[in-house]
């Protein structure tokens, strides 16, 4: 197919590609074994990945203490740390959802980067406050659960609870945004894939067909996602504030935080995505969805940390991460 | 900037606005050197990885195991319930009792009631009986009860070759004894203060058989000077009474009276007295004057510190007695010259004294005759004796002699001496200035030396023969204080290991004319059970001492006509006072000769050295106590070490220098009569310029794995002087540059830190003053200091006044809290304020003019609530667990300041900042005001620990408690321990079954002693009766020696609390932020002299 | 497809009838007179019914009433009977010095005739809760047997049904081939039993059975975890309470002398045992033996002590976690609470076991309901507003709550 190029604007796709080139050129390296950069790359991460996971353990083992902190405040790197990865993660939502609102169609080529970037981020940021808890395997308290000690509930007062809520929330609805848009890529896949890999991606695209009907209400569905995501960049990120702005301590207590901290969040997501898809020199799709996993994978993996060594268990970590 | 600030400091960084420390303060984590922090990584990720042992092996095998235990359904084990065959009547499993006992050790003397559950002893209260001391207590009596639960303890009889001990029967040691005992043996009994008439006896009984006995008493900290010189002037060597609750004027020369010198917790709960007052408007006080060299416990409570040199002191007193002797109309005596600061501040206190004669003390802690002669006939003058100072009910506490223990060197090193006998504490190797040669002389001992102390120290270890005596909780003996002042100590619990009474052990040795066994039957041996050839009692120092109190003391009452009645009524009180009239004593001395003798100041810059008494760990005997190592020194705030004092200046234009521009805790070389040593180093406001100083104690060689190593031993550095006692200072040291670095030095002065800031930061520095009308701003808030956590400026957190001013004050005062409850009157929750107004609401008090800081209450509470064990290098990272911590701040004249010691615990806030940002609930407020943790619940977040204003929160961040449940993670107290301290079941038998132990990961903190008022509520129900003021008494309150805390019921308006709170002294910390505490703090006052100011 | 469907639906239908019945019979069970007497009445009415205690004795109190219905909203709100100015009531309140009753307004009619039965059954020795002779497990015998008589209903019924589904799936099946043969379908089937037990849906719907099953099982286990309800081990000495506390009538506090005094109630020492021991020798041969383990114990060898003790190992029971602070004398003096109430009927027990859960919420629900006996106790003075609420009528009852029993520090320090 010749695309139809408007006079005044760029083409979106140079190369006047085909439908078909470009179903070849998403689905392809999905088809084939990865190269060895590829596998070089896992490599590397997966080891620091071992490396962090030692770390936790002896974090876990040994207990907080092992980090040295408690400078009057009893919190360290690892909450900065969550702050940030939030705040990295709505870069993503927002890119996302906001373009689609306003239906702009180069987005395509990033909102799935970025959509990614946005549920690895939560996991990320989700993983630190557990990490950082004195005793993690309790940390089950923190969700209101009926329970038999008469019974014995949360703090809804506790700016730590409303985190729970809106770290959850905002993983809930990032991952079906996600989801969402990838149902039709899987069903490509499907389309071209055979045997056990089919189906795998059977599943995995619920049964699409491409029948006008299911375009209709996945365009529905992402609009009404698209719609609760945006507002939910503005309100976790404020209420991870909330953790600081709420407090009486001096330097914390803050009102300016909310805005600070969603403001911050943005312009550092977008350096991220940036980053993250501008790999093409080295061979990185965009528009590759598997080659954005193993991406995103090196690029968590690979941020060094601004912990300058001053601590035992979570120094590592700190270069982990 | 000005040299003149009524500002409040703590320590010098604030003060100077240091880069660096500004740099620090900024940073969220400790700046390790990379090196160490990479070190001490090795370490851990060693362990946790390499699994090169065993034990390491186990420890993941046994976590696999455990998670899959937990995973398969947390089958419960199988637990036993062993009940008694035959249940003591005294004892009901989970309820406490109580025994009047006493606590001595060597000079310290303190009557206590012990507390026990199901037979061990847990707890020392204070005796409230006892007209000495009050039921006030010290902090190294608080830690006392763990002495007795000492790994390092000896466990039965030992005889020692070349060092090595090897475990003995008592028979042998008995025969091996009695092989030398031969007719007309030379033995020498070397002993520090003995106070006990019973002991006393029977080593004149010992005496009796073997009459070429002598015995030696020394001190290892001397006031041979003073008793010598009472010796010479009354001709009574002893330590008289003196009594500060009588005297408005107090006048000491480096007598540290509030901290170590003779009878400090008599002396603090006196001088209090004469300092507290009920009604602000008709308030009195006495004057303390403190002549010293460097900032000691009682200089930081002086009203007014005049700062000599060490070997100005000896000129100072002269000085003082010309002074008054010129006001009395009496001829002067020659004198050297003293520092013009000093001279002047000697006329004035000079009029003062004379101003109030009879009501007036002069003391000196000099162990120079001379000196205390001059000192005495100040005292003459002014007509103390007889109304401040009496001879009647003199003191035993010190009875030592240098000159004495310097001659049996001599003796030993003739070959004059058959036999040595070491008894209790005495360490001579350890502590005397000429230790080595004590060591040396030892050898030269011809039949035995053994040595009775319990533990295995410097002494014993040159010892042939050890006969280890039980622990004082352990054991049945008697005291006698003060002259007509008996105690009686009585055991606690059955005897932990195979020791022996050392009154036994002399009355065994003293041969067979006694009805007692010379084989104690041991546990271990069971051939060591002799057969007696007379009647064996089971307890033959119960019997020896009521043996002896039935014909020597039991005649000096007329109360009770039947002995039986006396005994019981005596055991019972724990004390029993005669009657004893006072003395005056006629004093007869020849001052102008005495004055000549003084020692003579040093001119020029050369650096002298002060020498003191550690406040902790006393001469070195209770450097094996971890509570007190742990203890902040209440000066110096640092724990686990002995650091050298060093002054701090002003340059005279804008900053501040120390001594060779040393930063706190750098290492410096410290020379001193020709030996180096060397020393981390703090920088000390209040020292006189060219001098340093140090405490002795530390630097133990033999000892258990606490007190081993622990700091640096510098008694070897000290000199016997000319006239034959033992020289507290030190002229011509030097000093040099920085020598590295301690990087674990541990100085809790800077945790925690709340409301303080550079002085230059705010408009008006650090705390409200008095005088500051500006009450408009509440909050100012510098940006310099922003970033200092839990710092800012202008914040309600100390509050002082003098005597002259505190009308004024208290206006000032009550206007100031007034303006902070209006700024907070506004609530979301009106109403909420009245749920607290019916039931118990719990207040606690600090009257911060009563408390001294010596820190008893912080150990108490350690005690009471089983606090955790840090060790060293924890706490230098901020993580000591202590629940009550003592904030010491400087304010007036920073090169010569005065102190305030602030004792803070948890507020138990009504609007607790704390409460509502933990997300499980786990800390929360009860009915009845107290702010609440629950520590099953929490999961450690630590978010409450942030919010805390008060920096009060404490987090278990390694398993110090070994209460964990994965085993064998916790940290080790020292580095090359095998175990943390308190893992092994030995010391956890002090824990307090009432208080939960914490485990790893979970916020601990002060609960106002919650177990303690569940106890006096559910006995209120029981006896279906009110609750009554008095029945709760916090650990701080009972252990207090000056009465400075209070606890009640705020609800009740009769109690001592509500009046407290009520009155218009009292003030709360951070009141404006609202968090409506339920501590309150009476300002500090001090009674200064406005001539000297 | 659509008739395969709707077998399934009887199926379902069919299986989940007898498992919906099982779950109402465990929900509400037939109110037991003698259980709502001891939670409601008990800690004020005596139990033999004839004596006084803080409340009346109950014999006879349906006669004493002029109506049932009186009698039933006096149980269920005495205040407002007596407000409601009915003479009875008032003489009632004043006798017993206007210490109004407890009120109860949950207990259904059924469950006061329950307790009405009960009542009459001790008073008067006759109805379905006369007092029995004391036989040895009588009662718990019996509830098992019952249970037991359920089960195997229930299992009876589900086999019925399942067969019952089986031959109406067949039937329907055959329909339908008849109905495919006439409609000329081809090619025509019949599924075999085996298709149609392995049928898509069916399994499904098997798999959702056993997953609602399995979920239900495990949040119930989890919820148990590291509790020991109905724990009851071998003791190293088959001590019977039923024949101690039961039969012979001993004192609880006879041995555990703990409970007033202390926080542990205390397991008797053996010299306490060796009290009545030495003169009770067992009459039986097994008595004998177990008593010659006290003796071994105390060291008695039969005329005098040797001194040679070996303590008795019991297997604890009770086990709360160290983080609990529990204090018998708080519950037994000041709360005043029977032992049986915690420990449940310990002297009809030949072998202890625990009674009560031990969990946290069944601390607190009690510490919601129990009243605090505000007025006896001079203690609770402190409490004036709560005092005055009472007086004014703004509180019916203080309970422990109220007093701050649900405080974590109340338990936890």
């Amino acid at each position: 197919m010749s695309a139809i190029v408007a006079k005044v604007r760029e083409p979106l796709i140079e190369g006047n590609k085909s439908y078909h080139d470009i179903t070849e050129d998403i689905c392809s390296p999905t088809e084939r074994l990865p190269g060895i950069a590829w596998l070089v790359g896992l490599l590397v991460s997966v080891s620091v990945l071992t490396f962090g996971l030692v770390c936790i353990f002896i974090t876990i083992w040994f207990g907080i203490g092992t980090w040295h902190l408690n400078r009057t405040i009893g919190w360290g790197w690892d909450i900065t740390n969550f702050v940030w990865w939030i705040g990295i993660g709505h870069a993503g939502t927002l890119i996302s959802a906001i373009l689609l609102l306003f239906r702009q169609r180069w987005r395509t080529g990033v909102n799935r980067a970025a959509e990614a970037m946005t549920i690895f981020a939560v996991m990320c940021a989700g993983l630190f406050p557990l990490i950082h808890m004195g005793r993690i395997w309790l940390g089950f308290f923190i969700f209101p659960y009926p329970n038999t000690r008469g019974p014995l509930w949360v703090n809804f007062n506790s700016p730590l609870l409303w985190d729970v809520f809106a770290i959850s929330t905002y993983l809930t609805v990032s991952l079906l945004f996600w989801y969402t848009g990838l149902v039709p890529d899987f069903a490509t896949i499907r389309d071209r894939a055979t045997g056990f890999r089919k189906k795998v991606y059977n599943f995995l695209s619920f049964g699409w067909t491409g029948a006008a009907k299911h375009w209709q209400r996945w365009e529905n569905v992402s609009l009404v996602l698209a719609g609760l995501a945006t507002p939910l960049v503005l309100s976790v990120h404020t209420i991870v504030s909330f953790d600081f702005a709420t407090s009486v301590i001096p330097g914390w207590h803050t009102t300016i935080f909310p805005p600070y901290f969603v403001a911050g969040a943005v312009f550092s997501g977008f350096i991220q995505l940036y980053c993250s898809t501008g790999r093409n020199s080295i061979g990185f799709s965009a528009k590759n969805l598997s080659r954005i996993f193993s991406g995103m994978y090196c690029w968590c993996f690979s941020i060094k940390s601004r912990y300058d060594g001053t601590s035992s268990g979570g120094g590592t970590i700190g270069i982990l991460f | 900037m000005n040299k003149q600030d009524n500002n409040i400091w703590v320590g010098v960084e604030d003060l100077t606005n240091d880069p660096q420390y500004l740099e620090n303060a900024k940073q969220e984590f400790f700046e390790l050197p990379i090196v160490d922090a990479l070190s001490k990584e090795a370490s851990v990720i060693e362990k946790a990885t390499q699994g090169a042992s065993r034990r390491d092996f186990l420890k993941y095998a046994g976590f696999g195991l455990g998670a899959a235990t937990i995973a398969a359904g947390c089958e419960m084990p199988v637990r036993k319930a062993i009940p008694y065959v035959v249940k003591p009547d005294a004892i009901v499993p989970g309820v406490a009792n109580y025994y009047a006992s006493t606590y001595v050790r060597g000079g310290d003397y303190c009557p206590i009631l012990v507390k026990t559950r199901e037979g061990r002893p847990i707890k020392v209260e204070g005796n409230t009986l006892s007209p000495i001391t009050g039921g006030g207590t010290s902090a190294r009596v608080q830690a006392s009860v763990l002495d007795l639960y000492d790994t390092a303890r000896l466990k039965g009889a030992f005889k020692v070759a070349k060092g090595k001990k090897t475990a003995a029967t008592w028979k042998s040691i008995d025969e091996e004894v009695a092989r030398f005992l031969k007719p007309g043996a030379q033995v020498r009994v070397l002993t520090n203060t003995i106070m006990s008439p019973s002991l006393k006896a029977a080593i004149a009984d010992f005496t009796t058989a073997h009459p070429n006995t002598q015995v030696v008493t020394y001190d290892p900290v001397s006031v041979s000077g003073l008793l010598d010189a009472n010796s010479a002037n009354f001709g009574q060597r002893v330590v008289p009474a003196y009594h500060f609750d009588k005297a408005d004027r107090v006048v000491s020369f480096g007598a540290d009276f509030l901290g170590t010198w003779i009878s400090p917790i008599q002396y603090a709960a006196d001088f209090a007295k004469n300092r507290k007052s009920d009604d602000y408007k008709t308030a009195t006080m006495s004057r303390l004057y403190q002549f010293e060299s460097y900032m000691s416990l009682t200089g930081s409570n002086a009203d007014n510190r005049i700062l000599v040199k060490p070997s100005e002191m000896g000129a100072a007193t002269v000085a003082l007695y010309n002074a008054v002797a010129k006001l009395a109309g009496q001829p002067t005596v020659s004198g050297s010259k003293i520092n013009a600061t000093a001279a002047t501040a000697v006329a004035s206190i000079a009029k003062d004294l004379w101003a109030n004669q009879g009501k007036s003390l002069v003391i000196s802690g000099s162990n120079d005759v001379a000196e205390q002669i001059v000192v005495n006939a100040i005292n003459n003058i002014l007509g103390s004796y007889g109304a401040t100072i009496d001879f009647g009910k003199y003191s035993n506490q010190r009875q030592g002699s240098d000159a004495a223990v310097q001659a049996l060197i001599k003796e030993m090193n003739g070959g004059q001496v058959d036999a040595l006998i070491v008894l209790g504490d005495a360490n001579p190797v350890y502590d005397l200035p000429n230790g080595d040669a004590f060591k040396a002389a030892l050898g030269k001992v011809k039949g035995f030396s053994l040595s009775t102390n319990g533990m295995y120290n410097e002494t014993s270890e040159a010892c042939s023969l050890l006969a280890p005596d039980h622990n004082y909780l352990e054991s049945w003996g008697d005291v006698e204080a003060q002259n007509g002042s008996y105690s009686l100590v009585q055991p606690t619990i059955n005897p932990l290991f195979d020791t022996r009474s050392a009154l036994v052990s002399f009355l065994a040795w003293a041969g067979n004319s006694n009805a007692y066994p010379t084989v104690m039957p041991a546990a271990n041996d069971s051939t060591a059970v002799a057969a007696p050839s007379v009647v064996i009692s089971d307890r033959p120092e119960y019997d020896y001492l009521v043996k002896y109190w039935q014909s020597n003391v039991f005649g000096k009452q007329s109360k009770f006509s039947t002995f039986q009645g006396f005994w019981d009524s005596a055991l019972h009180d724990g004390i029993f006072e005669a009657n004893v009239t006072a003395s005056v004593g006629s004093f007869a001395g020849d001052v102008a000769a005495a004055a000549t003798k003084v020692s003579k100041p040093v001119s020029g810059d050369a650096l002298e050295v002060a020498f003191y008494e550690s406040i902790n760990i006393g001469a070195g005997q209770y450097a094996n106590n971890p509570w007190l190592q742990e203890m902040p020194d209440p000066v110096t705030r640092h724990v686990w070490d002995n650091v050298l004092c060093i002054p701090v200046n002003w340059n005279g234009k804008k900053s501040y220098k120390s001594l060779n521009k040393l930063k706190d805790g750098d290492k410096a070389e410290l020379t001193v009569n020709g030996k180096t040593y060397t020393f981390a180093v703090v920088r000390m406001f209040g020292m006189k310029s060219n001098t340093v100083a140090i405490a002795l104690g530390y630097g133990r060689t033999v000892d258990g794995a606490v007190g081993v190593n622990t700091g640096t031993n510098i008694y070897n550095a000290l000199k016997v002087s000319k006239s034959g006692t033992t020289q507290y200072f030190a002229t011509g040291a030097t000093l040099s540059n920085r020598k590295g670095e301690d990087h674990d030095f541990a100085c809790v002065q800077h945790h925690h830190t709340m409301g303080l800031t550079t002085k230059e930061g705010g408009k008006d520095g650090g705390v409200r003053k008095a005088d500051n009308k500006a009450k408009d701003v509440p909050f100012y808030v510098d940006e310099e200091i922003l970033a200092y956590q839990g710092t800012l400026v202008d914040r309600s957190v100390i509050r002082t006044s003098t005597l002259a001013n505190l009308k004024d004050d208290v206006k000032d005062l009550v206007d100031e809290r007034h303006h902070h409850q209006h700024l907070n009157d506004q609530t979301l929750y009106p109403g909420y304020k009245d749920i607290y107004k019916q039931g118990h609401h719990w207040n606690l008090s600090v009257d911060l003019s009563a408390c001294i800081g010596c820190g008893a209450c912080s150990v108490a509470c350690m005690a009471e609530n089983n606090v955790p064990v840090v060790g060293k290098h924890e706490v230098s990272i901020h993580h000591e667990m202590s629940w009550l911590r003592i904030d010491r701040y400087y304010y007036g004249d920073s090169e010569n300041p005065n102190v305030v010691y602030q004792p803070l615990m948890c507020q138990h806030c009504d609007n607790a900042p704390c409460e509502n940002v933990c997300p499980v609930g786990a800390t929360n407020h009860s009915s009845e005001g107290m702010n609440q943790m629950t520590y099953n619940r929490c999961i450690g977040t630590r978010y409450c620990a942030n919010n805390c204003p008060y920096k009060v929160r404490r987090f278990n961040w390694l398993d110090y408690t070994t209460a964990d449940i994965f085993p064998w993670n916790e940290p080790t107290l020292k580095d090359g321990d095998e175990q943390a301290f308190g893992a092994d079941d030995l010391t956890r038998m002090v824990l307090n079954p009432d208080v939960t132990v914490r485990s790893r990961g979970v916020i601990e903190k002060c609960s106002f002693c919650v177990q303690r008022v569940q106890e006096a509520k559910l006995t209120a129900k029981v006896e279906r009766r009110k609750l009554r003021d008095g029945d709760v008494k916090s650990a701080c309150q009972t252990a207090c020696p000056t009465g400075a805390i209070t606890f009640g019921d705020g609800n009740d308006t009769n109690s001592e609390v509500h009046k407290k709170m009520a009155d218009k002294r009292n003030y709360k910390v951070l009141e404006e932020v609202n968090t409506a505490p339920s501590v309150g703090y009476w300002m500090k006052v001090l009674n200064k002299n406005s001539d000297l100011v | 497809m659509i008739k395969s469907f709707s077998t399934i639906k009887w199926i379902f239908i069919l299986l989940l009838l007898p498992l919906s019945l099982s779950l109402q019979a465990q929900e509400t069970p037939t109110p037991d007179g003698k259980a709502l007497f001891k939670a409601n009445c008990a800690s004020c009415h005596n139990k033999n019914m004839v004596a006084d205690m803080t409340g009346p004795a109950l014999a006879g109190v349906q006669d004493r009433w002029e109506s049932e219905e009186l009698l039933y909203s006096w149980i269920r709100n005495s205040g407002a009977v007596i407000n409601s100015g009915n003479s009875y009531a008032n003489t009632l309140f004043n006798k017993w010095n206007k210490s109004p009753m407890t009120a109860f307004p949950d207990l259904k009619d059924a469950e006061i005739e329950q307790i009405l039965l009960y009542v009459n059954g001790i008073a008067t020795g006759e109805g379905p809760y006369a007092p029995k002779d004391i036989v040895v497990s009588g009662s718990s015998t019996e509830n098992t047997e019952s249970t037991g008589n359920n089960y195997w209903q229930y299992g009876l019924l589900a086999v019925a049904l399942l067969i019952l589904s089986l031959v109406l799936a067949r039937i329907i099946n055959n329909l339908k081939y008849i109905n495919q043969v006439k409609d000329g379908e081809a090619p025509a089937k019949r599924t075999t039993i085996l298709e149609q037990l392995t049928n898509k849906t069916l399994i499904g719907f098997l798999v959702f059975i056993l997953l609602l099953i399995g979920g239900y099982n495990t949040v119930n286990n989890a919820i148990d975890l590291g509790r020991q309800q109905d724990y009851a081990p071998e003791q190293p000495i088959p001590f019977s309470h039923e024949i101690h506390a039961g039969i012979h009538k001993i004192e609880c506090q006879y041995c555990h002398d703990g409970a007033r005094r202390s926080k542990h109630a205390v397991i008797p020492a053996v010299n306490t045992c060796m009290n009545c021991h030495k003169a009770v020798k067992g009459e039986t041969e097994t008595a004998q033996k177990e008593i010659q383990k006290i003796y071994d114990a105390a060291g008695w060898d039969g005329t005098a002590y040797t001194g040679e003790t070996k303590p008795i190992e019991w297997v604890r029971i009770h086990n709360l976690p160290d983080h609990v602070y529990f204090n018998h004398s708080q519950h037994v003096v000041a709360g005043g609470l029977d032992c049986q109430t915690c420990h449940g009927p310990v002297e009809e027990m030949a072998k202890v076991k625990q009674f009560s859960p031990l969990s946290m919420g069944w601390c607190i629900n009690c510490h919601r309901d129990t009243e605090v006996k505000f007025n006896d106790n001079d203690y609770y003075k402190a409490y004036d507003k709560y005092h005055e609420d009472l007086k004014s009528g703004k509180m019916e009852k203080v309970t422990v709550e109220d007093i701050g029993g649900l405080e974590c520090q109340k338990c936890h320090y």
